[in-house]
């Protein structure tokens, strides 16, 4: 066989038969100069070639910190900081007078006093319906030792943590690499790298190769015109050799999949709305017959603002009177109505958007015609932590359909349709409930390997919520749980993931779904 | 809402044999499902409108209708007593409304007293609005001297044992030291006067609505006889728990007697369990539902339901059970005959009905954006508009501006709304130093903007923002690209120097589209990298997208201006 080498392959191959070392990747594209890529795509060509070979694989594991870790290394622990901050304090201080020092904020206190109490250094007892927290003597010695935040601090010096630049026995070490992994304060990296020499074959084929000066290596405009390419041969590429990562521009995979759910719904008939994220109550509940003092609009389950402070404006204000006065006593709606004196100062307050229905009432306010469609696809606010299944933020994708004559039957054939048009095969229902549909629907659908979960939600708008509004047809609602729906899509399993922190990840992620 | 249910229990209160799959088939169908289950304890999630499903008894009245073990309405007997509650005039301002009632004969076990407690707390919890609206209280009847007293007393002469205390505490330190004190003191901490429940020797039976005494008011295996007590601040509310509480420990055995509750001007013999009446046709609900019902097939439903019914000439009377709070409207009874009749036997329909379905303007052009940008070769991100005041000002070196903060935030990580997405880039470029370089990202998305004249005092816009970090990095470069993307969208632009601290002095402009200042254009400053943890250099540019734009292009794409 006869070996045609380009000129960076030659350079490589020389450089592994002075050295006479076996060389790693980021060692030759270091001696060489090259980008890091490069080298190690023409490695893997060489390798192929038989011209190079393995010497030795080595794997080196290390911990690298996560946001918070690098957090923590910069601010301290937080129960470091809650130790200092008792110690300001002369050694005793109870949730108040801590939550007073603005270095431990309070959503971090719990995890500060469990922290400490479990390292031995407070103990915490209730006085006056309050928690105190006092230090122990050996407390301010023990922080000033304490591994984790030494590790914390060599890692984030380092950019990465070993045993052996910690210099601690194997127990300590273990202790900490379980507390790192427990707190998600770092996590563990391996990397592998593999050293090569240069074959007999690479040799021949570096010397046969110097030999050679007369081959094509680059077609260039020049070499076209004159026609030298008539006298010469071309060097050969292994084309199956194998190539470097592109990292092309993508659409994030999470947007593109709801623009898909949108095309779906445009193909159904529906026409977008949208609306916006900071509501007044009005719209958000109260024209959704929410009663004002509903639990779901209390300070768990609803964002106040704080700035600016409103009151907000409620332009159409025949239906805000019709709004209210079926909230009373129920109009002339047909219902009883909640019978409370309804407050048009909770009418006119600013929250962030709970439920994207906000959407379908302001377009029904402006939309009175039979037959109509809409939906939306919009973010929504609750206060939730984020975790692995709950977010403060998150998508609802909901629409309406209007029309004469429209029954319960044809919700329920709209929902299989609408599940049929995004992939969902099996649907099954069950009454649901919602304050602003009677009757309701709940849409189950199967999910191989989780069972039926909660996914379409329906029903029809009550009375209470159409009639305020001018409008005497029957108004389908419906929802779907697009969250879920393009988790299921993406494969991801943590709901954070869809706004996710990770570029590689994105790079990587298919886009087939 | 959950409620914890003994299955064996269940079962015995139904009076039927069932599996755990049929068990769970039929509360499917009636608005339940079954959330997990241990050994003989199921948990059960109850639809929030069905309050009166709130225990096992309720779930049982339901599930025995559902069976077609025992159809319609129940019937509860309710005998006379001669006990009284009198309402001193005093509680008008507080706490004003209160319904009494008697339960006598019960067999008690300590499983049915923690299931008692626990129907009390699910009610006042939801439909008592956390103990506001309503509040509910049994006490050992043998123990109480009537007639009892609702009145309001000054909070240190209010004195006795609460629950689960050994030792009398006065109002003041109740609501300081009792953890039930802690919770719903709140409710009356700002009257000058707290209400009260003491019996005809003035032993106190409660402090509504925070506590009960620990007296007269723990029940023990051998109470036998119960008096009943809700107090509230919605006269309707405060009838229609005592009916849910009452019905449900009825569904028991045990005999029911009334109390006269003596308001200054009037008075009433509660509880009042009589069914209220109310009438619809038969053509209503099958508009509805979409069937052709006929007036038996109607009846069998809503007997299903619980619901008495009789159809004369289309028109249906129905009596629903003095429990049944959650009627307000004929819709819901509609509701009950597609429930009685079965969702699983619903057949779907779909109607022709002509629309055409077409998406805001703004979002085709924003796809447009987008589309450019990934031709460009960026990647595009996905922040939250969450965010907190460290991210989208601090280490942008930037001064504070209004922007809308959360009054009640989880966590200062998300506590306010961004109104601008570059800080979210830059972020997210600090956190992925480890991928390999070059970075191209992209976001386009929503920032909310504080604007007083507005419908809800602020603006919710579109903005888009893009970034590049390289070992070198090249701001004319990203200029071009720029100019690209805005010209591919037929739209003018210029930029004109500018000072922002964010970036480094002398590179760094403000852009002008259409003629209007809408961002910014430059390479950012050494400082703000270091404080998001990026590692070489980054150039950016941000901007506000306009939805006036979206006639420019559709006069014509062609149009390309420089």
């Amino acid at each position: 066989m006869k070996y045609r080498l380009s000129k960076k392959a030659r350079q490589i191959l020389s450089h592994l038969k002075t050295t006479k070392t076996p060389l790693s990747s980021s060692s030759i594209a270091k001696s060489l100069a090259l980008p890091d890529e490069t080298v190690r795509s023409l490695l893997e060509s060489l390798r192929q070639q038989k011209l190079i070979e393995d010497y030795e694989t080595t794997q080196t594991e290390y911990y690298q910190l996560t946001t918070e870790g690098k957090q923590f290394a910069t601010k301290g622990l937080p129960e470091i900081r809650l130790v200092k901050i008792l110690t300001k304090q002369g050694g005793e201080g109870s949730v108040i007078s801590v939550a007073n020092d603005k270095t431990l904020e309070l959503s971090e206190q719990q995890l500060a006093l469990g922290w400490a109490r479990r390292n031995g250094w407070i103990t915490v007892s209730k006085r006056d319906g309050q928690t105190w927290m006092k230090l122990k003597a050996n407390a301010v010695k023990a922080v000033k030792q304490h591994l984790l935040q030494r590790a914390l601090n060599v890692a984030s010096k380092s950019g990465r943590l070993q045993q052996e630049n910690m210099s601690i026995d194997v127990k300590e070490w273990t202790a900490i690499q379980r507390d790192l992994i427990k707190r998600s304060l770092a996590e563990l990296v391996t990397h592998q790298s593999v050293s090569v020499i240069i074959t007999s074959e690479g040799n021949q084929a570096l010397e046969t190769s110097l030999a050679q000066k007369d081959s094509i290596q680059d077609l260039s405009p020049e070499i076209i015109k004159s026609e030298a390419w008539k006298d010469q041969t071309f060097l050969p590429y292994n084309l199956a050799a194998p190539t470097s990562r592109l990292f092309p521009g993508k659409k994030h995979p999470y947007i593109e999949f709801i623009d898909r759910v949108k095309r779906i719904l445009l193909g159904l008939g529906f026409q977008e709305a949208k609306g916006p994220l900071v509501e007044v109550e009005f719209w958000n509940s109260d024209a959704l017959f929410m009663p004002q003092d509903h639990v779901a609009r209390e300070v768990h389950d609803l964002y106040h603002i704080k700035n600016p402070k409103g009151p907000g404006k409620i332009i159409d204000q025949s239906a805000l009177e019709h709004v209210a006065k079926t909230h009373e006593n129920g109009w002339k709606t047909g219902s009883t109505g909640w019978r409370y004196t309804y407050s048009f100062d909770i009418a006119q307050q600013l929250v962030l958007r709970s439920q994207t229905t906000a959407v379908s009432v302001r377009f029904l306010s402006k939309h009175k015609q039979a037959p109509l469609r809409m939906f939306s696809i919009d973010r929504n606010f609750r206060p939730e932590k984020f975790d692995a299944t709950h977010s403060a933020e998150f998508l609802q994708c909901e629409g309406i359909i209007g029309g004469e004559g429209l029954t319960l039957r044809d919700l329920m054939g709209y929902l299989r349709a609408i599940a049929e048009g995004v992939g969902i095969e099996q649907l099954k229902f069950k009454p649901g409930f919602f304050p602003f549909t009677e009757p309701s629907i709940e849409g189950f659908i199967y999910i191989p390997g989780l069972g039926w979960k909660e996914a379409l939600p329906g029903g029809i708008f009550r009375p209470e919520v159409t009639l305020p509004f001018g409008i005497d047809f029957p108004i389908l609602a419906w929802g779907i749980g697009i969250d879920r729906l393009a988790m299921a899509a993406l494969g991801i399993n943590d709901i954070r993931e869809l706004a996710t922190r990770n570029l590689g990840w994105l790079r990587k992620v298919s886009m087939r779904f | 809402m959950n409620v914890e249910v003994r299955i064996s229990d269940l079962l015995a209160l139904i009076g039927k044999n069932l599996s755990l799959e049929e068990l769970e088939e039929h509360l499917f169908l009636l608005k339940c499902e079954i959330d997990s289950q241990i050994n003989d304890v199921v948990i059960i999630e109850v639809n929030p409108d069905r309050v009166d499903m709130l225990s096992t008894e309720g779930i049982a009245r339901g599930l025995r209708g559902f069976l077609e073990i025992e159809t319609g309405a129940p019937s509860y007997v309710v005998r006379k007593s001669d006990w009284q509650a009198i309402v001193d005039p005093s509680v008008a301002q507080v706490r004003p409304y209160l319904a009494c009632g008697i339960i006598r004969d019960l067999q008690l076990d300590d499983d049915l007293i923690a299931e008692f407690m626990q129907l009390q707390e699910r009610l006042t919890g939801t439909f008592g609005r956390n103990r506001k609206r309503t509040s509910i209280g049994l006490y050992v009847l043998d123990l109480i001297t009537p007639p009892i007293h609702y009145r309001t007393e000054p909070p240190d002469v209010i004195k006795f044992v609460p629950l689960e205390f050994q030792t009398p505490l006065t109002a003041k330190q109740i609501l300081r030291q009792h953890p039930k004190g802690q919770e719903f003191g709140k409710i009356i901490k700002d009257f000058p006067q707290y209400p009260l429940l003491v019996d005809a020797e003035n032993q106190v039976l409660s402090l509504p609505p925070v506590i009960n005494s620990n007296d007269l008011g723990r029940l023990v295996e051998t109470t036998k006889d119960i008096f009943v007590e809700v107090t509230g601040t919605h006269k309707l509310t405060t009838i229609q728990t005592l009916n849910i509480m009452i019905t449900a420990l009825a569904e028991r055995g045990g005999i029911l007697e009334d109390v006269e509750v003596v308001y200054p001007k009037e008075r009433e013999r509660l509880p009042d369990l009589s069914s209220t009446h109310r009438e619809l046709s038969i053509q209503n609900i099958n508009q509805i539902i979409g069937y052709d019902f006929d007036g038996t097939t109607i009846e069998k439903a809503l007997g299903r339901m619980r619901i008495s019914s009789s159809v004369h000439e289309g028109v249906v009377n129905v009596e629903i059970p003095a429990y049944r709070v959650d009627i307000l409207h004929d819709v819901d009874i509609v509701e009950d005959v597609a429930i009685g009749f079965g969702y699983d036997r619903i057949e779907a329909t779909i109607p022709q009905l002509m629309t055409i379905g077409h998406e805001l303007p703004i979002t085709t052009m924003l796809r447009t954006f987008r589309d450019l940008m990934v031709g460009l070769g960026y990647q595009e991100i996905h922040n939250y508009i969450l965010t907190n005041t460290r991210v989208l000002f601090e280490k942008m070196n930037r001064s504070r501006k209004a922007v809308v903060e959360i009054a009640n935030p989880k966590s200062m990580e998300y506590h306010i709304m961004r109104n601008s997405l570059l800080p979210g880039l830059l972020a997210f470029l600090g956190e992925n130093t480890a991928e390999e370089l070059p970075h191209h990202i992209f976001e386009l998305g929503d920032v909310v903007t504080v604007d007083l004249n507005a419908e809800t005092c602020t603006n919710t816009v579109p903005y888009i923002a893009a970034a590049t970090v390289n070992s070198r990095v090249d701001i004319t470069s990203l200029k071009a690209e720029l100019m690209t993307l805005l010209g591919n969208l037929g739209l003018s632009a210029k930029v004109k120097k500018a000072s922002n601290v964010s970036f480094i002095k002398g590179r760094v402009a403000n852009l002008f589209i259409e003629g209007q200042r809408l961002g910014v254009i430059g390479e950012i400053h050494p400082a703000v990298l270091q404080n998001y943890g990026i590692e070489a250099p980054c150039v950016a540019f941000e901007f506000e997208i306009l939805a006036e734009w979206v006639p420019i292009m559709n006069r014509g794409s062609s149009r390309q201006k420089d």
